[in-house]
């Protein structure tokens, strides 16, 4: 099986929904990513991502209900799929086995 | 918080909609921005909060957008899918500038005659809002009111200027009863603009100004820049006089220093004090006005109720509306009436001060917009119809696009975005046009207009602009954009190249709006027609004077004069004098209130009659007794004036006849005496004889009026009316000289007196609009016989083929040019029945405007039908020829 790794964007979007559970809506992953990777996105960009990771089949989502807040706009509530969790796993493993043994140019990962 | 600043940008919300994908997906995206919106409008204010939602929102949409349609082979988005229509908008504006640029001719034709039309409207509408709609430049300019003296018996309810006619001025005693009384004004004030002499400086100079009492300033709430404005304790008989200047005058006279406050000027030969000045852009009661002056003690003291010489501004309560106003106003001059018999019948009248500063000049200006109005629609009939004709050319390129599947609503937009660049560029032109032309124009109008300084091309202008030239762009674009994307695709991809174009449904289209450019050139041209007979009939008005070889003299005496009325005379005696020793001059008169050339006014007048005293307001004018044979008036009873009527002998009058109409209808004037009830004048005048009436502005009959001998009623303000024996413009320079070898301190006005009249507001107003209505009426006709022409040049050349079978078949020339020719008579026909019928409704509007003459005037109706068939003949005659001139042979060749 030919493994389409995600990007790196991707990647970081995919992580932040998983860190996210059941809180995976756009506005939150922007917050998130802020939080713990201090990456500021454009919303577009974000968008565009989630899009493109919809079409790989790494993200799905489904609608929360309208509040007044969104003058009555539906609410998207992303979850990584089974597809994306594996797609990440691939992707760290590769990126493990390139980083075995360099641990004396690179240093020990900080927790 | 409020809903608004909840809200996103309304604009932008829509835009982000249209740009990102459609379904749920999209939705969410613009209930994100509207909820961090929300967010961040929380802890800032509405104006920052908008310009992030803009940030915010933009480069999403460029993520959308930018990813432009991938356009390859027709560079056509065929589809009209959701998230590709702003990158369609795009497409279709590229391809219609592209298309616009490749025929330049028709564009350049079309960009001008839209911006000529968008621009003649904004100019208009940039007047209309300066003058009718902008709030007056006071503090809360809503509760300003003008309050007259009124004829008690004519009812309120028809509104505050339905009748100007019925307002009159108002005694010094009465003002100052309303003031006192009423329970509805904040403050009140009374004013009366005359003209000033200041003296003081190098030279003397006549100034326009305005006497006024302290409420004035406190009624319109505007502060001075130095000093302060009148106070109550100036308004007593007897205070020192004070003066507020204009700020063009400090500036001007005064060199804008501050230290002028607190010095003395000589106005009319008083000591005034200068107390302040006020803001640049100030403007009581009208534009012009350079200084707001104390009444003087004499005006102060005057106690007589019958006839005034005072407007009145007033501020109402906070919260009072008019009508109520009215109503207790009603009720204060009820009480004033029952404790001064001469108030009896004297009611009050309130009304808007706006509406009373624009009343003159609101339906002409309403009219203005109307005409370039109705020439902006014609133009865009006519556009239309060029459009039509080259969508109907382009029937095959939106045949085939529609047959790769496009769809109907992506070509309506692609036509319409073509129509609406045409129109925005037109609106662009527009806007220079009115940039350019609202200065010149304003300044063009006779008579100045009242509030020509708030007149200014704006940012509302550009807006009226812009969306008269979106609003343009759909008009003319959405019938040629709907019909040809109905366009049967099989038929057109069937049609040989040459086909007939359009068929009869376009040719309907067609008809349909060359009929209404005809029905509007139509309305235009009567009411131009109504115009021309009504100016005509106005200047044809005998004013029952000459006016032939008349040079006037306006000269104003100062104070130094007008301690005795001795010193008055034997200046006017002398002047004449020498006036009348200057080569060229016949006869030399003098009048106080020449008519046609300067105000009128009517001050408290007691007439003698058999049945007992009269007082009323009654017109006077002091003059010479030269003055009847300089000005043509001619004697019809008694005897005129006489050189031996003099200080010291039996003080006379001669009337008019209007006045013995008036109070001595069954009687005997000769031998009545009538009597001017200022406080010093006890003295009757008798009447000695009758002359005939005269006109002070042509379109108002004559009025009731005496004339009292200069000799022995002398006024300090005389116009010198000097008979020449030829041209009177030579002899103005030496008039002048003569008027300084008797004092060279006095300043004077020489004018002729033809010029005079016709450059007075009364004649030239009318000839002022007769002139633009007939020149709009003129581009409008020009406009429609282009149309009617282009119509039937495009029928002919449809119909080169059918012609040439006709000729083929024995149809003669003339059978030909009678068949083309016809169809340009039906359209007229058609035009002219539309245009009738609205114009007999529509021209009532402009009745007020005309003299004389109904708005239906049956031959002026007449006059201009023939006209406009006329003119549809000649337009329809060059297509006919042309379709004579058709070779059969040539035109079947094709088959």
């Amino acid at each position: 099986m030919k493994t389409d790794f995600p990007g790196e964007f991707e990647q970081m979007v995919l992580l932040a929904v998983l860190q996210l559970g059941d809180d995976g809506f756009a506005l939150s992953v922007v917050r998130e990513l802020d939080r713990r990777a201090g990456r500021r996105v454009s919303r577009g960009a974000l968008y565009k991502t989630l899009e493109r990771l919809e079409e790989k089949g790494f993200v799905e989502w489904e609608v929360e209900g309208a509040t007044p807040d969104r003058g009555g706009h539906p609410r998207r509530r992303f979850t990584v799929t089974r597809q994306g969790v594996a797609a990440l796993q691939a992707s760290r493993d590769a990126l493990f086995r390139l980083w075995d043994g360099l641990d004396g140019v690179l240093g020990k990962p900080r927790p | 918080m409020n809903r608004r600043k909840n809200m996103p940008p309304r604009l932008g919300e829509w835009l982000l909609r249209r740009s990102v994908p459609p379904g749920i997906a999209g939705r969410s995206i613009v209930g994100d921005a509207r909820e961090e919106y929300l967010e961040y409008v929380r802890s800032n204010s509405l104006i920052p909060a908008r310009l992030w939602y803009w940030l915010y929102i933009l480069p999403i949409i460029a993520r959308y957008v930018g990813r432009a349609p991938r356009v390859t082979t027709h560079r056509a988005p065929l589809s009209s899918g959701r998230g590709l229509r702003l990158g369609a908008l795009v497409y279709d504006l590229r391809l219609a500038v592209r298309l616009l640029l490749k025929r330049p001719g028709f564009t350049v034709a079309a960009v001008a005659t839209l911006g000529l039309g968008i621009g003649a409207n904004t100019t208009i509408f940039s007047m209309v809002y300066g003058v009718l709609l902008k709030p007056l430049p006071y503090a809360e300019p809503d509760r300003l009111v003008g309050v007259f003296r009124a004829d008690s018996t004519v009812p309120s309810s028809l509104g505050p200027t339905a009748n100007l006619a019925n307002l009159f001025a108002v005694p010094v005693p009465t003002f100052w009863d309303w003031s006192e009384l009423s329970p509805v004004f904040d403050h009140a004030g009374a004013y009366a603009p005359s003209g000033f002499t200041l003296t003081g400086g190098d030279r003397p100079e006549r100034v326009f100004g305005t006497a006024a009492t302290s409420g004035v300033f406190a009624a319109l709430g505007i502060p001075p820049l130095l000093g302060r404005p009148i106070l109550p304790e100036d308004d007593a008989i007897g205070a020192p006089g004070k003066v507020v200047l204009s700020h063009g005058l400090w500036q001007r006279r005064f060199g804008g220093e501050a230290t002028i406050l607190g010095q003395d000027v000589m106005l009319n030969g008083m000591a005034y004090t200068i107390v302040g000045v006020m803001p640049r852009g100030f403007q009581f009661p009208g534009a012009g006005v350079q200084l707001w002056a104390t009444l003087d003690n004499g005006r102060k003291a005057s106690t007589g109720r019958k006839g005034g010489f005072l407007q009145v501004v007033a501020r109402l309560e906070l919260g009072i509306a008019l009508e109520q106003a009215q109503r207790e106003m009603d009720l204060v001059a009820l009480r004033i009436g029952e404790a001064h018999p001469d108030e009896r019948g004297r009611g009050v009248r309130l009304a808007p001060l706006k509406e009373l500063t624009v009343a003159a000049t609101q339906p002409r200006l309403l009219l203005l917009l109307g005409a370039v109005g109705l020439v902006l629609l014609i133009a865009c009939a006519n556009i239309a119809n060029l459009l039509l004709v080259r969508a109907a050319e382009r029937r095959r390129e939106l045949g085939v696009r529609q047959a790769l599947g496009a769809g109907r609503s992506r070509l309506v937009a692609q036509l319409l975005t073509e129509s609406t660049v045409l129109s925005l560029m037109g609106g662009a032109v527009g806007y220079l046009f009115a940039l350019a032309t609202v200065g010149p124009f304003t300044a063009m109008i006779p008579g100045g207009l009242a509030r020509a300084g708030e007149i200014g091309v704006d940012l509302r202008a550009l807006a009226f602009a812009g969306i008269l030239a979106v609003s343009t762009g759909l008009l003319i674009g959405v019938l040629p954009a709907l019909r040809s994307a109905r366009i049967p695709i099989a038929d057109v991809l069937q049609e040989s190249s040459r086909g007939s174009f359009g068929g009869r449904r376009q040719s309907r289209t067609q008809t349909a709006l060359v009929v209404s450019e005809i029905a509007l050139a139509f309305i235009l041209l009567t009411g131009a027609g109504l115009f021309i007979k009504s100016f005509v009939r106005l200047t044809a008005v005998d004013p029952g004077f000459v006016t032939k070889d008349i040079l006037t003299m306006g000269v104003v005496l100062s104070g130094e004069y007008r301690s005795s009325g001795d010193a008055v005379h034997g200046f006017f005696a002398e002047l004449t004098e020498r006036l009348e020793a200057v080569p060229g001059v016949q006869v030399v008169a003098g009048a106080s209130q020449p008519p046609l050339v300067g105000g009128w006014s009517a001050p408290p007048t007691s007439v003698e009659t058999a049945s007992g005293i009269i007082a009323d307001a009654i017109h006077s004018s002091s003059v010479t007794p030269s003055y009847f044979a300089v000005m043509g008036i001619p004697l019809i009873a008694g005897r005129a004036l006489a050189s031996s009527d003099r200080d010291g002998t039996v003080p006379v009058a001669v009337v008019n006849q209007a006045m013995v109409r008036r109070y001595w209808p069954n009687e005997d004037p000769l031998g009545h005496r009538v009597r001017l009830d200022y406080p010093d004048n006890p003295g009757w005048f008798t009447v000695v004889g009758v002359v005939g009436d005269i006109r002070y502005r042509l379109q108002s009959p004559p009025f009731p009026e005496f004339y009292l001998p200069q000799a022995q009623w002398p006024e300090w303000y005389q116009t010198m009316l000097l008979k020449t024996a030829a041209d009177p413009a030579v002899v103005a320079a030496a008039a002048r000289e003569a008027l300084w070898a008797v004092d060279p301190n006095v300043p004077t006005r020489v004018n002729v007196l033809d010029d005079q009249i016709s450059r007075s507001r009364s004649v030239a107003a009318p000839r002022f609009s007769t002139l633009l209505l007939v020149c709009l009426a003129g581009v409008a006709a020009l406009l429609a016989v282009v149309g009617v022409y282009g119509v039937l040049a495009y029928t002919v050349a449809q119909r080169v083929h059918e012609i040439g079978i006709r000729m083929a078949l024995g149809a003669g020339k003339q059978n030909l040019l009678r068949h083309v020719m016809r169809r340009g008579v039906l359209l007229a026909g058609m035009g002219l029945a539309v245009g009738l019928v609205i114009s007999l409704v529509a021209v009532r509007v402009v009745e007020s405007l005309l003299f004389e003459i109904s708005p239906t005037d049956p031959p002026t109706l007449a006059l201009v039908a023939l006209l406009v068939t006329a003119a549809a003949l000649a337009a329809s005659y060059m297509p006919a020829r042309r379709a004579t001139k058709v070779d059969p042979v040539e035109a079947l060749r094709g088959e």
